[in-house]
């Protein structure tokens, strides 16, 4: 019967269970998925990193390769994330040239990783004018089940806090490249930004980290990075206006949030050897 | 190259750092143990299990080593285009490997390597699968390879067969594959990807037997679903290969069978 009643009126069936400030899946409105973080899962890659929220699972791997800079950014490397949303995570999801959210997502990364600073470019300098490193960043979605965004930032700062570089010298005389691949530098990652994702359910209510079921009701919806106790950045794609109250809400519990996951960062690369 | 509009692009050519480095090289002439200290006839230990996506309706993941994919089975589905009208069901097959599953970057965009195996996988299972219980109707699998450490295809084609019988699709039985490596009188099972190159760039000839077979394999009918061969091999050993990797299929059916139970007692405590 609950089956039924679900599928006919999925809002109805989700303000049932709202009335009594719990969600469908024995959850708070305020409350995360677990979140499993495995790193370093793919030693072909120079930094990896599997997430799980919930259902939603989300791999990034980070292939490192050298290309000559840009001519008016001698002194800079390279970063090129992108965001797959494969046929194999969702139903919704057909074969081809990326989609619209799949865009939106990467450029969402890209945003991320200038705005919050993390990666120093010139970091990625190897010789300049001459050399640098290009990091691709490919984030893999293998199961769509809501806030992809969370797991992708998750992943992808994860996956940047375990890469090593192996040491590349530039010949001065001759321009010979050579590398030596049993010299592994660890990349600097200066800071751990953190995303936090709400929807607005029926106008008023806020709900935290929403699964697929929740996000095709939502009528809004903020995403807010924080790193440490400082605010990155904030992103709301139209929808329900919030009030103030509920602003700083979110802000506060972003924060907090992101607290907790750039400590679980930290004990899970604590854990592996590497 | 046309510049892809509908992702970031980096520089216009970029190469692997590997490439500026002195290259170890496995030595096959004396080779008396594998890198991985297996012995020459050793399979790779297999880990297999259902249930990985929750939007699919039925999945699977696989782990040989190093070698890591995923699948996931969509359908039976409408066919969208009206000119496909078939009465019996059809199946598609779509293989990746990740950009970062390899020692060379890949691309995003599916090359010919990958659709070569997509072509193969599907072979391999067609014979399986009850097509004409599907009519007017598609099937859809995806695999994505996570990690590819040697025998993609035939992890593919075991990880594309539970995934299938887990997602209750009817099915004449479960496809197992093996592959074997051939570099003259040596013969290496279940290759990883460090000897399949090996083989392959092996400029040294060993009495033209150099290459590699797969064979695919329907255990409970005993039947072979898909054979195939790389490389220059005589009739003989290709013979002789192709019985040693239907035992070593044999060998392996009974994981894909406990997975499959043990997917199946899940199901049913679910539902109690």
């Amino acid at each position: 019967m609950a089956e039924q009643f679900k599928m006919a009126q999925p809002k109805e069936y989700f303000k049932k269970f709202l009335e009594n400030d719990i969600r469908p899946d024995d959850r708070e409105l305020g409350e995360f998925r677990p979140t499993i973080l495995n790193i370093g899962c793919v030693s072909t890659a120079e930094g990896s990193a599997l997430v799980k929220l919930g259902n939603t699972t989300i791999m990034c791997g980070i292939k490192a390769e050298v290309a000559t800079p840009d001519a008016d950014r001698p002194k800079e490397g390279f970063v090129v994330p992108n965001v797959e949303l494969s046929p194999l995570c969702s139903p919704s999801f057909r074969p081809g040239p990326p989609g619209e959210q799949a865009q939106v997502l990467s450029q969402n990364m890209a945003d991320l990783l200038r705005t919050s600073e993390c990666i120093n470019l010139e970091d990625l300098n190897i010789c300049p004018g001459k050399l640098s490193w290009v990091l691709h960043i490919d984030l893999v979605c293998l199961d769509y089940d809501g806030n992809v965004m969370d797991a992708c930032t998750l992943a992808l700062v994860s996956a940047l806090k375990n890469t090593s570089l192996p040491s590349v010298t530039v010949d001065e005389e001759t321009g010979d490249i050579k590398t030596d691949p049993t010299t592994l530098r660890p990349l600097s990652v200066s800071c751990c930004p953190v995303s936090t994702s709400f929807i607005v359910f029926d106008h008023n209510i806020l709900l935290v980290d929403p699964t697929h079921e929740e996000e095709k009701l939502a009528t809004g919806a903020i995403t807010i990075i924080a790193e440490g106790g400082n605010l990155v950045s904030i992103y709301k794609p139209g929808g329900t206006p919030l009030t103030d109250e509920q602003m700083e809400d979110c802000i506060d519990r972003a924060l907090k949030r992101s607290k907790e996951a750039s400590q679980l960062i930290g004990e899970t690369l604590c854990s592996i050897d590497r | 190259m046309p510049t892809d509009t509908r992702r970031l692009t980096g520089p216009e050519s970029s190469q692997s750092p590997y490439n500026f480095a002195p290259c170890s090289k496995l030595n096959l002439s004396n080779l008396e143990k594998r890198p991985d200290g297996r012995s020459f006839e050793q399979l790779r230990p297999l880990f297999l299990r259902t249930d990985v996506v929750s939007q699919a309706r039925g999945s699977s993941y696989i782990e040989m080593n190093e070698t890591k994919a995923i699948c996931a089975v969509y359908g039976p589905r409408e066919v969208l285009k009206r000119e496909d009208f078939s009465l019996k069901g059809q199946l598609t097959c779509d293989f990746k490997f990740t950009t970062f599953s390899c020692r060379q970057r890949r691309q995003h965009q599916q090359d010919s390597q990958e659709k070569d195996l997509s072509v193969q996988v599907l072979e391999a299972l067609e014979p399986a699968v009850c097509l004409h219980k599907y009519p007017k109707s598609q099937i859809n699998i995806f695999i994505t390879v996570l990690q590819h450490d040697g025998c993609a295809l035939s992890a593919a084609i075991m990880c594309a067969s539970l995934a299938l019988a887990s997602a209750g699709i009817e099915m004449y039985d479960l496809v197992v594959a093996s592959s074997i490596a051939i570099c003259g009188s040596l013969t290496l099972v279940d290759p990883t990807a460090q000897e399949e190159e090996a083989i392959l760039k092996s400029t040294v000839k060993l009495d033209a037997n150099a290459g590699a077979v797969t064979v695919a394999f329907l255990p409970s009918l005993s039947q072979v679903s898909a054979i195939s061969s790389d490389g220059e091999l005589s009739f003989e050993t290709l013979n002789k290969n192709m019985q040693a990797c239907v035992a070593n299929c044999q060998r392996l059916y009974p994981v894909l069978e406990r997975t499959l139970i043990k997917h199946q007692q899940e199901l049913e405590a679910a539902k109690t």
